[in-house]
Order: structure tokens, then C-alpha cells, then sequence
């Protein structure tokens, strides 16, 4: 396969990637294999997809697509889920003043308050909070919202 | 009927429709109607039969929808268009058919990789790539190389410098 024309091995990526069956693993994976596929991986038209597919609204950057743009996205993923996961077993976020004064900061962070609900979604989807945490919340009404559940036993969660 | 010859020299002797499933021959046959003989010089016999059985049974399933359309309209049976049904059911045995079809090893994958390619036939270009996506995925940097023999030309210290660039997305 070492002999496959580069713009067909861009296509298995492209599509791959399009298709779901490829994601940013995959293509460091790939990066490291030799300086053809190190050069092929760092295509922003791929990144571009990935960004697309899997963090598309989080904050905005004023720059074009990038290996590294998606790994800023991804951190502030993680940051979200790490700091929700961190909220979940603070005594004080059953009261929703302090809950929301803690969101608000996180949220001064975004342009777009969608990223939270995204962050939780992710977070729900790891099984990194209790689902009754996420079910019905919206977080755009963050600092009105009523008392929320922490999980029953955290120590389930992983963090 | 059109004759395509594979670049060892076998000839097949196929349906119009069944050519024009690729691009390159379909402009081909629109420039010059009178060609009846396409010389392939990129594909073997052993690929150009397996890219034949696609092109076949796309067309096959294509043509069964339209002469159940056309059976329908003729006999009142609701609207013009396929029924919803036959389409799900014809559409679903055909991805069936493709998965059997795309269960080859990695060297005819390969070749049906380049075929489809020159040939420019989208949806076997697509079903090919695919199958070649879902081979990479999940696999290490090693068992990569290993199972595309791709050698590796870094340096020790490239490579180490390129792997300290890359830990992020594996944590």
C-alpha cells in the first residue's frame, strides 16, 4: 500500500474521517509513521473535518483550521469535563448560587454558552457525571436555574 | 454492447450502462459515440472482472428500481416515484452486497483502490476507501507500518521528536 498514490491515500483519510471511521488518534497515529503520512496528517483540510465533526461549537478562534486548533478545542473539552467532574463532588454546587457563580466563570470563557451544555454532554456521555446531573438542564439559563442533583456516589465516576 | 480490454489483454464485453459506471469512459463514450473498444492499460483482468461486478449489480439494482417505478405508474399504484419500501429494501441489500463484495485481502483492496481511481468510479472509490479506513483505524503506529509495509524513515531523533508532538491525543 506504500505505493498508493497520495491524493487516494488523502481520500481514505478524508472519507475515513468523514465517514466516522477515523479520528484525531487515528491520524497522530498515522503521523508518526513515517515523513510522507507526517505531512499528509497535517492537512487543515482533514483537521478542518474533525473540527467540524467533533468540536464545533466551542469558543472561535480567528484562524484557520489546524492539527493544533483541534488540540486546543479538545483541552478546553477536557478542562470543562475535569472542572464539572471537580463540581459534582463539591458540597457547595448543591446550592445553586455557587453552582452558577462557578459556571459563570467558566462561561466568561466562552462566547458561546453552548459550550457548557456540550461540555456536560460529553461529560454524560464518558459516564463522568450521574445522569440525573445532565437530564432537563439547560445551561444557558445557568444563573436562575433551580437546585441541581449531584451524583449519589461520586466515587463511581471517574474523574 | 462496448468491449474493455484489461491491460494484460483479456477483453469483456459489457453493457453500455455498464461502462458508463465509470466517469472516465462515460466523458470517453460522449466525445466520440462510435468507440466500441476501450483499451484499459492501468487495470488487470483479475481487478477489471471484480470491478465489473460492482459496476453490474449497481446497475442491475438501479434498473430493477426504475422498471418497479415505471411497473407502478403504469398500473395506478400511487405516485411516480419508487416506492419507499422497495427503496429501503433494495438499498439495504445492496450495502449487504457491498460489504460481502469489499471482504478481499489487502492486496486486491489495494488494486481496486488504484482501479476505482482511474477508472473514477465514485461509489467503489468510496466503498474502497472505506474498507482501507476502517483497516487503519484503532490500529498503533506500529501496526500500521507493519500492516501497509510501510517503512519508517525517520531518524531515531525525529521520530522521538515527532512522538513528544503527538501525546495529547492518545491521554
Amino acid at each position: 500500500m506504500e505505493s498508493v498514490p497520495g491524493d487516494v491515500w488523502h481520500k481514505i483519510l478524508q472519507i475515513g474521517i468523514q465517514e466516522k471511521r477515523l479520528d484525531h488518534i487515528d491520524l497522530c497515529s498515522l503521523a508518526i509513521v513515517n515523513n510522507y503520512f507526517n505531512q499528509l496528517t497535517q492537512d487543515p483540510a482533514l483537521w478542518a473535518i474533525l473540527i467540524s465533526r467533533d468540536v464545533p461549537d466551542t469558543f472561535h478562534f480567528v484562524e484557520a483550521p489546524s492539527k493544533d486548533l483541534y488540540r486546543r478545542k479538545l483541552d478546553w473539552i477536557r478542562f470543562c469535563i475535569l472542572e464539572i467532574s471537580k463540581l459534582m463532588r463539591d458540597p457547595r454546587a448543591s446550592d445553586s448560587g455557587a453552582f452558577a457563580l462557578i459556571l459563570g466563570d467558566r462561561r466568561a470563557w466562552c462566547r458561546r454558552s453552548e459550550l457548557m451544555n456540550r461540555a456536560v454532554s460529553a461529560a454524560a456521555h464518558k459516564n463522568l457525571v450521574h445522569p440525573n446531573f445532565t437530564s432537563g438542564r439547560n445551561f444557558n439559563s445557568a444563573p436562575s436555574a433551580p437546585r441541581y442533583s449531584l451524583a449519589p456516589d461520586p466515587v463511581h465516576y471517574r474523574a | 454492447m462496448i468491449t474493455l480490454t484489461s491491460s494484460d489483454g483479456v477483453q469483456f464485453d459489457v453493457r453500455e450502462a455498464v461502462a458508463k459506471e465509470s466517469q472516465i469512459i462515460r466523458d470517453m463514450i460522449q466525445d466520440d459515440c462510435v468507440i466500441t473498444n476501450i483499451p484499459l492499460a492501468n487495470v488487470n483482468h483479475k481487478i477489471l472482472s471484480i470491478v465489473l461486478e460492482y459496476c453490474q449489480m449497481h446497475v442491475d439494482k438501479t434498473e430493477m428500481e426504475v422498471n418497479a417505478s415505471k411497473h407502478q405508474t403504469t398500473t395506478g399504484e400511487g405516485s411516480s416515484s419508487v416506492p419507499v419500501a422497495l427503496k429501503v429494501s433494495s438499498n439495504k441489500n445492496l450495502n449487504d452486497w457491498d460489504k460481502e463484495f469489499i471482504n478481499v485481502d489487502l492486496d486486491t483492496l489495494y488494486d481496486l483502490i488504484l482501479a476505482a481511481n482511474y477508472l473514477n468510479i465514485s461509489g467503489l472509490l468510496n466503498l474502497t476507501t472505506q474498507a482501507a479506513a476502517d483497516i487503519i483505524k484503532g490500529k498503533t503506529t506500529e501496526e500500521i507500518r507493519a500492516t501497509f509495509n510501510i517503512k519508517n524513515d525517520f531518524t531515531p531523533e525525529e521520530e522521538a521528536a515527532i512522538r513528544k508532538e503527538n501525546p495529547w491525543a492518545f491521554e
